[in-house]
């Protein structure tokens, strides 16, 4: 045995393909759907102007509420109590909400082409002694194999980017048309739960507006204290005591009027 | 005119039970005295709610009177209990 000596195989393809390819998309949108029942009380013809002029005061430290950008909003079991402070009105809001989709679907058929000449090489080796049975035959058949192998591996990928390009170049289209369906499919699936929703929020309302009820009195109670110590503050009075007993705030003071 | 004011309200609720106005009494009686109590019981029961009705009851053995604040529709008709309160029904 000596040293294996090579042999070099050069091997060139003319790739020139074109097909009718198809481009899908598929897109899937989530949203929500909510369903209200809502009833509305007016406080400002009722309850007075000193109370109602506590509300933001009260309801900022008051535990459990959040200022909106309508006024203060309290939520409750299946639903929410809402102060509103530009128009002084109370309402109860039962409230259903469900996750829906929507799915849309859209295809079109591209022209794809590739065109292009490529090259590969391959090495075998072999032993001037034949040793092991490395003939320079048996190493140019082998190279030629490996050219041949390379070709095509270069010939699939040539292939395979061209169906890529093809693809991103309708994709963005493609994908606006399945989106569009989609959002469609969405709005169609909201508007038919949402009605369904609404329904129920309204067999719900009277629970709701229980539970909600008990909030907003609570928070009420808090402004009609405040506006009567604010009242009596301003009128100097004397001897203002505050007592509690069974669940029963008292207020009492003195003032000349 | 000296005024005692006692407002009792309950706190999970906010319902009012009771608002009274009562005149302190001084000695002499203003010859005014009944418009101005009327008109103090009024301003006191407008800080709580908007048009309340004002009854006046008298307790038979004092001479002063005593601003009974009602809500619009709850009716005026006062009660002849010796020691009366005024309540206020609220929501």
């Amino acid at each position: 045995m000596c040293n294996p000596r090579r042999v070099q195989v050069r091997a060139a393809r003319r790739l020139a393909e074109a097909w009718d390819q198809e481009v899908r998309r598929q897109v899937t949108l989530h949203g929500q759907a909510v369903g209200r029942a809502s009833v509305r009380e007016n406080l400002a013809g009722t309850v007075g102007r000193p109370v109602l002029a506590c509300m933001d005061r009260v309801l900022d430290e008051l535990d459990g509420w959040q200022a909106t950008d309508d006024g203060y909003r309290h939520d409750v079991d299946g639903g929410y109590v809402m102060f509103r402070t530009d128009t002084y009105e109370l309402e109860i809001v039962a409230e259903q909400t469900s996750q829906v989709r929507g799915e849309g679907e859209a295809a079109t058929t591209v022209r794809a082409a590739v065109d292009d000449d490529l090259e590969a090489e391959g090495t075998g080796r072999y032993y001037d002694d034949e040793w092991g049975g490395f003939t320079e035959r048996r190493a140019r058949q082998a190279a030629e194999a490996e050219a041949q192998r390379a070709l095509d591996q270069a010939a699939a990928d040539r292939i395979a980017a061209a169906r890529e390009l093809a693809d991103a170049g309708a994709g963005d289209e493609v994908r606006a048309a399945a989106e569009r369906q989609a959002q469609e499919a969405l709005a169609r699936a909201v508007a038919a739960r949402e009605e369904q929703l609404t329904s129920i929020a309204a067999d719900r309302l009277a629970a709701v507006g229980v539970a909600g009820r008990a909030v907003a009195n609570q928070a009420l109670a808090r402004m009609t204290q405040e506006a009567i110590l604010t009242y009596a503050r301003s009128r100097h009075a004397e001897g203002v005591r505050m007592s509690s007993s069974g669940g029963v705030l008292s207020i009492q003071f003195e003032m000349e009027a | 005119m000296r005024y005692r004011v006692e407002f009792r309200y309950r706190e999970d609720t906010g319902e009012v039970e009771l608002l009274q106005v009562e005149v302190v009494e001084t000695g002499q009686r203003a010859p005014d005295h009944d418009e101005q109590h009327d008109r103090v019981a009024a301003e006191v029961a407008s800080v709580v709610e908007q048009f309340a009705q004002i009854d006046e009851v008298t307790d038979p053995g004092a001479s002063a009177g005593r601003a009974r604040l009602t809500q619009p529709g709850e009716g005026t008709a006062a009660t002849e209990e010796a020691q009366r309160v005024q309540e206020l029904g609220s929501g």
